[in-house]
């Protein structure tokens, strides 16, 4: 078994209009013992930032206190809050310090640019971006949820319709994955607010 | 006086608190050629003169002001090649920090690190302080700044400044013709309350607090 299905994951970003969402499940296991049904692997980096990690668990952990640590360095230097591209590229220069023992970790990287734009990226567990415009997946369950929001998205969708398609997105995908699921985690991000929901379905 | 016992090694504090070698350096500085940069509502300028040791001389070899980075530039007053060594190591860094971010760097960060550089060699053992005071212009997303950093590694933002020869004339001068308001709060306050957060107070908050005292 690949060191990146360990723990088992699933993640999804989309971009609505002047928003996005981001979505996980929530199982963490070991291989195929499920450990816990209430892992987060949602992060927020700051109120218009968010991050997720796939893959091993524990370098997810790291890698977020690492990042997070680095952003709270940056907000004191700058005065200011880092920009999703800028914070993307910071993951990206990270991963690649590590090209010789990488960090078994996807992320996907969502947030609000300038003048309220989405802006999400994924990238590989060395630092490769991947620029998308409409979604990015990470996870066991990715080429599911390749498939299930190939078919469900569309363009500029408001928050709450952007959340009926993210969720059943994550479920269908989840469904068929046996490494990932017990339910789900979405964040609905707009300029003026972050929704935070919790979504129930198969749990196996 | 007992400094000048203590002007011989840099790391040393005299007994009136001072560095002496960092005075020195300032000397060094005091006594290159003039420059002076203004910053305006919509862009910095900085200038230098650029008097060659004779007229055989090819002018165009000497450049005086550099680039920093596409929107950051440079010019000093004092011992030129310092000057070169310093504007190398600034280089590297707005290149290290663009490699890092992808974003071009700000100026008040670039001035930081120059100015954490300079500070270097002043506590380090067997180097000597930069001879050489820098005026930064620069224009980036907080619009544009005029920075001067000194050999000590302090550095101050200006509205309008000028270093080396005839300095005193030239800040009379621009002090009398400058349009802007050189009004300032020479006081900083910081506090921490019982919700454990600290905070510095606003120009404006220390303006209330002074007024309920009068």
């Amino acid at each position: 078994m690949s060191i990146f299905e360990y723990n088992g994951s699933a993640l999804v970003a989309m971009v609505g209009k002047n928003c996005f969402a981001i979505a996980s499940d929530r199982r963490l296991g070991v291989q195929l013992q499920t450990i816990a049904t209430d892992f987060q692997r949602i992060f927020k980096i700051h109120d218009r930032l968010f991050l997720g990690l796939s893959g091993l668990a524990t370098d997810a952990q790291t890698l977020y206190q690492r990042l997070v640590f680095r952003h709270k360095l940056y907000q004191l230097r700058e005065e200011r809050d880092i920009k999703p591209e800028t914070f993307a590229n910071l993951v990206s220069a990270l991963l690649y310090e590590k090209r010789f023992g990488p960090y078994f970790c996807q992320p996907v990287i969502a947030g609000l640019g300038v003048e309220d734009k989405p802006f999400i990226c994924t990238m590989d567990s060395i630092g490769a971006k991947e620029l998308a415009k409409d979604f990015v997946v990470a996870g066991t369950a990715s080429e599911s949820l390749y498939g299930a929001c190939e078919s469900m998205f569309k363009e500029n969708m408001e928050p709450e319709e952007l959340f009926e398609t993210v969720s059943q997105a994550l479920l269908s995908s989840v469904d068929r994955d046996c490494l990932s699921g017990w339910g789900g985690h979405v964040y609905v991000v707009t300029p003026t607010e972050v929704k935070e929901r919790i979504l129930k379905g198969r749990m196996d | 006086m007992g400094d000048s016992q203590y002007s011989f090694s840099l790391t040393t504090f005299s007994p009136s608190g001072k560095l002496v070698q960092i005075e020195h350096a300032l000397t060094a500085v005091g006594s290159g050629q003039t420059s002076l940069g203004i910053k305006a509502a919509n862009g910095v300028v900085i200038a230098t003169e650029k008097k060659l040791p004779s007229i055989l001389v090819d002018e165009t070899s000497v450049q005086k002001i550099q680039c920093l980075t596409p929107n950051i530039g440079v010019v000093y007053s004092g011992m030129g090649p310092d000057f070169r060594v310093l504007v190398r190591k600034s280089r590297k860094q707005a290149e290290q920090y663009h490699r890092l971010y992808k974003e071009p760097i700000p100026v008040t960060q670039l001035v930081r690190e120059t100015a954490a550089v300079m500070q270097e060699f002043t506590q380090s053992g067997g180097v000597r302080p930069f001879g050489v005071s820098l005026l930064v212009a620069g224009y980036d997303d907080n619009g544009p700044q005029l920075y001067q950093v000194d050999p000590s590694g302090s550095y101050f933002s200006w509205k309008a400044s000028a270093m080396g020869k005839n300095v005193s004339n030239a800040k009379t001068f621009l002090e009398k013709r400058f349009e802007g308001q050189i009004s300032g709060k020479n006081i900083e306050i910081g506090i921490i309350g019982t919700d454990k957060k600290f905070r510095v107070l606003t120009p404006a908050e220390i303006d209330d607090y002074l007024a309920e005292v009068e």
